[in-house]
């Protein structure tokens, strides 16, 4: 039985809430600073005034709701799932501000595309976009990919009895620390410190390439944000093929593969135990996918004999295979290259590494490597007791982090999550197919949607129906958070209803 | 002391991830370049 919605529920969902759209306002403060930097003052203002107005909003909201009480699960689920919401509609406020977007959706659009790391944007005129506003959508999928939640525990929460379920509900659920304040400070000088060393490197690489030096650092910034985030997004409208630089696409695809592995997975590393790489059952499963697919993609452009030599074939094949496995989404050919030149074996190819995905507390989307492993190593156990004398005892194992015992229940629940996702992969694709696109470029998208990837084979664009851009903004906020804090954010509004009716009936 | 320990194993953590993903690249220049060979 649901129990009941009572007023103080609301009062700790609002707080929590408040809290983090304060974080974001505060966090609007940086592409201000940009603007002023380059002396963008149209810019500079459409920041001040969204700044002024997510800071109230999030002031109100905190203050009508002030309570000493901590979350439970059913709040912390629904505070993740409602933040990310009012987390894009106020951050899509500078976008409608600044001009460049034909709707408020579509800046809606972009915003969840950038907090969610997805990478598919509606923005018009990308190529003369102001600084602040680049560094707004980068900052996005940088904090995104970390989780807003994440940023508001590390400054403003601190260390409540409820802070690690809110961290649940937005699919960090790894517990490296028994401090949740911890967890999310270490997760954050894990990504501060590639930050430094990804800027400089990709700074000087685009210094090498001509840029001059007072941009090369900010285009090395914003590179590094959207490989490490998982995001997609670049400065420019052709994305990485406007560097034209192998050396940038080199460091920016290790910085990628680097973002789409566990937060554990880092922290066990960095913490001495560097056997785990070769050992992790995430990383064993996301290299021998990647390495299937990417055979898969060079078999199809040689049968189509797309690249004239295997330097251009790994250089374009790989990087956009590992960009889609990553669910990062950046891209060195044109969108309508997937269509004319990859044909359907090799778009197939990507679309199912974008369905796989990421790791699991990663920055990245998908249904994860992870729960591919648990998934092959259930089939495997089940096939082997099938093999085995009646009596005997057969026990499957997979190693994350130590070894653990394969149960039944483990692999229920992986099971579960993939089902979603391949539903919400299949809705998008239908919805897409109705509207008159080819399957094949429909199931891409949605995927790569879903996934939170960013790849695009030329269906996102600022004239594409309405409804399909309300599926994926769905499709990005379910993907990124993994379903059940938004089935528990429906449950609990379904449940508020029911329990006014009641009240009003009793009255 | 402590704290050298822990910068170094960091440090070399970070190479570690550094190296498996540059590995994984190599592996995969080498399956393009055999593909080529082979066609």
């Amino acid at each position: 039985m649901i129990r009941r919605v009572w007023r103080e529920d609301f009062r700790i969902i609002g707080y929590y809430t408040g809290l983090v759209t304060i974080g974001v306002g505060l966090l609007m403060v940086i592409p201000t600073v940009t603007s002023l930097v380059f002396r963008e003052w149209a810019s500079a203002l459409d920041f001040a005034i969204s700044v002024a107005l997510t800071l109230l909003v999030g002031y109100v909201l905190a203050l009508i709701s002030r309570t000493k009480n901590t979350p439970g699960l059913t709040h912390a689920m629904v505070i993740a799932a409602g933040s990310w919401l009012i987390a894009m509609v106020l951050s899509g406020v500078p976008y409608m501000l600044s001009g460049h977007m034909k709707s408020f959706l579509d800046a809606c659009f972009d915003t969840m595309s950038g907090f969610t790391t997805t990478g598919l944007f509606l923005l018009q005129d990308l190529d003369h976009i102001s600084q602040g506003l680049n560094m707004w959508r980068h900052l996005l999928t940088y904090v995104g990919g970390q989780g807003i939640v994440v940023l508001a525990l590390t400054f403003l929460i601190g260390s409540t009895g409820g802070a690690f379920k809110i961290m649940v509900g937005e699919g960090k659920e790894e517990k490296l620390e028994p401090n949740v304040r911890h967890i999310a400070v270490l997760i954050w000088r894990i990504s501060l410190i590639y930050l430094g060393i990804g800027t400089v490197v990709l700074g000087l690489i685009a210094m090498a390439n001509g840029i001059k030096p007072s941009l090369a650092f900010f285009h090395g910034a914003y590179i590094f944000m959207s490989a490490w985030s998982t995001g997609g997004f670049a400065p420019y409208s052709q994305n990485m093929l406007y560097y034209h630089s192998s050396m940038m696409e080199i460091a920016s695809m290790v910085f990628f593969i680097l973002g789409s592995f566990n937060f554990a997975l880092h922290y066990t590393i960095w913490s001495g135990n560097r056997k785990e790489i070769l050992r992790n059952v995430e990383i064993v499963s996301f290299t021998i996918t990647v390495l299937t697919t990417f055979s898969l993609v060079c078999l199809a452009l040689m049968q189509r004999g797309v690249y004239p030599n295997a330097v251009a074939l790994f250089r374009r094949g790989f990087f956009q295979l590992v960009s889609g496995h990553t669910t990062t989404g950046q891209s060195n050919i044109y969108a309508r290259t997937f269509v004319r030149e990859w044909g359907p074996l090799g778009m197939l190819a990507t679309t199912i590494a974008m369905a796989i995905g990421a790791s699991a507390a990663s920055t990245g989307g998908g249904f994860k490597g992870l729960r591919m492993g648990i998934i092959v190593k259930g089939i495997a156990t089940d096939i082997r007791k099938l093999l085995s004398p009646e009596r005997a005892v057969v026990t499957g194992h997979y190693h994350h982090l130590h070894d653990n015992i394969l149960s039944d229940g483990v692999v229920k629940s992986a099971a579960v999550i993939v089902v979603l996702y391949v539903l919400i992969y299949v809705v998008g694709a239908i919805v897409g197919t109705a509207y008159g696109y080819p399957m094949v470029d429909a199931l891409f998208e949605s995927v790569s949607a879903g996934s939170n990837t960013g790849l695009s084979c030329g269906v996102t664009q600022a004239g594409m129906p309405v409804l399909l851009k309300i599926v994926y903004i769905f499709e990005m906020w379910m993907g990124r958070l993994e379903f059940l804090s938004v089935f528990t954010l429906f449950g609990f509004i379904a449940t508020s209803v029911r329990s006014m009716r009641v009240r009003k009936a009793a009255a | 002391m402590k704290r050298a320990v822990s910068l170094r194993r960091g440090l070399l953590g970070m190479l570690t991830e550094v190296a498996f993903a540059g590995g994984l690249i190599g592996v995969a220049f080498l399956i393009s370049w055999l593909f080529f060979v082979g066609h």
